[in-house]
């Protein structure tokens, strides 16, 4: 029984790492097209800015978010009003364009802070544990599932109930028409890029304090953000939840049963075959365009 | 109210519509009559910055609109209901409806009473997805739609093409109405001259991306109709 909570609540964790890493995406390929390559950079950004804050300021890793968030959503945005605005009819450009710029995000910080690894500090409030039903849970892994469910709510209201969001949905499904009723599509894409930007910067202070910053973290992140979103169904935020769950859960359990390195490949392999049979993804977004 | 002077339009780098110059009046209906593939469409998107580029000048209320972008004009006071209507297909007819009402310069964000009035099946089906509606019913909800703005000039490409007879007087008579009861310019492409007859006061026959006649649609002849139109 403790073996399996404490299991389970090691899947979620990773899940929820997934999450925060894979919404941002979600939002750009879901709503934009474009696939950016450059969204790992965008984390490893959010870590940089992070380790920044805290050693130049002082500051705890709580007060920092949002600066963070604003910090990478302005990246963001200069990114996209620089590059890819000009891409969006030609969408295969942008992935060779946006993985420039990711490798050039990459050395500029490699120049300005160095090749080591840095260290960001869990805030003093959540180093401990937890004791949840005889299972030791580390309560900031437990804070971060929180605050990865509290971002989906947020993004959710955004994109749903928002006229921004309303905006983005009408923009998404029929450009042409959008501008015709008056909304600025160009304005909005540039809005929509900045806010996934500074979501990938969030999860990157976020994860700060349980991986390493380095250079080069973005890499392996960008894979497994995109591994969530191809699960999911591109364009359906739940298909992006349900999936990270699944893929968090997959690796847990496998790790687990096997060890990190084969549960890693397992997964891989499932994913592989799922998208043989099913391209659209889990929960694709279906009806009538 | 509307007027373009010497519009050269285009596709890539072909000139669909070629040296084209109209004047809609405040308060007049223009129809664009002319053979399929002739460029009354293009007309329409030009109007709107939607072709790849275009010369000559597009005057709204004396102001040069050339150089602004679609989105601007639409603020501006232009509606567009398109051929194929361009409903939302994932919105509900209140997202459809309320989407128009971005245009609106004032900022207000509401449905107008004037459209619960002229489509009462719009307004007792809010909730109703627009990609499940019939053909007629999303013309309906085009125009509802393009009525959110409160558009000065409203633009009606086709639009009763492809739709259930008895629906097409229903949306002639609403048409008509919205010019002489609510005052509304209206540019109309339309393929049917005894309609035209009845709710224009103007007309443009368009052949091969050019003005092929102009003027009061009581010299629309027959003879006209006859030499452009007939296949």
């Amino acid at each position: 029984m403790d073996i399996l909570l404490s299991q389970l609540f090691t899947g979620l964790s990773i899940g929820s790492v997934l999450l925060l890493v894979a919404l941002g995406l979600a939002i750009i390929y879901g709503a934009m097209g474009v696939i950016n390559l450059a969204h790992g950079e965008f984390v490893m950004l959010g870590a940089y800015a992070t380790w920044l804050l805290q050693s130049t300021l002082g500051l705890s890793l709580l007060p920092c978010l949002f600066l963070v968030f604003l910090m990478v959503a302005a990246a963001g945005w200069a990114v996209e009003r620089t590059v890819v605005r000009f891409l969006y009819r030609r969408p295969l450009d942008t992935i060779l364009a946006t993985w420039g710029v990711g490798i050039m995000l990459q050395q500029a910080v490699r120049l300005a802070a160095g090749a080591d690894l840095r260290y960001v500090e869990t805030p003093n409030p959540l180093s401990g544990s937890i004791d949840l039903a005889g299972v030791a849970i580390p309560s900031y892994r437990l804070f971060v599932l929180a605050f990865a469910a509290a971002l989906l709510g947020v993004t959710w209201f955004v994109v749903q109930r928002t006229e921004f969001g309303m905006k983005l949905r009408a923009v998404t499904q029929n450009r042409e028409m959008a501008s015709c009723t008056g909304i600025d599509s160009a304005r909005v894409f540039s809005l929509t890029f900045a806010f996934g930007s500074g979501l990938a910067g969030l999860a990157g202070a976020l994860v700060a304090p349980i991986k390493s910053v380095a250079p080069d973290m973005g890499t392996n992140f960008v894979v497994d953000a995109f591994m969530v979103v191809v699960v999911g169904g591109v364009g359906s935020l739940f298909g992006t939840v349900a999936s990270s769950g699944l893929l968090g859960g997959g690796t847990a359990g496998f790790a687990f049963l096997l060890n990190d390195t084969l549960a890693k490949a397992l997964v891989f392999l499932g994913v592989i075959v799922l998208v043989r049979f099913r391209p659209q993804g889990l929960f694709a977004a279906t009806g009538r365009r | 109210m509307l007027d373009m002077t010497g519009v050269t339009s285009f596709y890539g780098s072909s000139p669909v519509l070629q040296n084209v110059s109209l004047s809609v009046p405040r308060g007049a209906v223009l129809s664009v009559l002319g053979r399929n593939g002739v460029g009354k469409t293009t007309l329409m998107r030009t109007i709107m910055g939607l072709t790849d580029r275009a010369t000559g000048g597009i005057g709204l209320d004396g102001r040069d609109i050339q150089a602004e972008p679609t989105h601007r004009r639409a603020e501006l006071g232009i509606a567009y209901v398109p051929q194929g209507r361009g409903i939302i297909g994932r919105f509900t007819i209140r997202e459809n409806i309320l989407m128009g009402s971005f245009a609106r310069p004032d900022g207000k964000r509401a449905i107008p009473p004037l459209v619960f009035e002229l489509f009462p099946y719009l307004g007792e089906n809010l909730n109703r997805r627009g990609g499940d509606l019939s053909g007629g019913q999303q013309q309906q909800l085009a125009i509802a739609r393009a009525l959110a703005a409160n558009p000065s000039v409203l633009l009606l490409d086709e639009p009763t093409e492809g739709i259930q007879p008895n629906i097409v007087e229903q949306i002639q008579n609403i048409i008509v109405a919205l010019n002489r009861e609510h005052g509304l310019t209206i540019v109309l492409v339309e393929q049917n001259v005894r309609f035209v007859r009845r709710a224009s006061q103007r007309f443009l026959m368009l052949d091969k991306g050019r003005v092929a006649a102009h003027g009061d649609t009581a010299l629309l002849s027959d003879e006209l109709v006859h030499r452009h139109m007939t296949v």
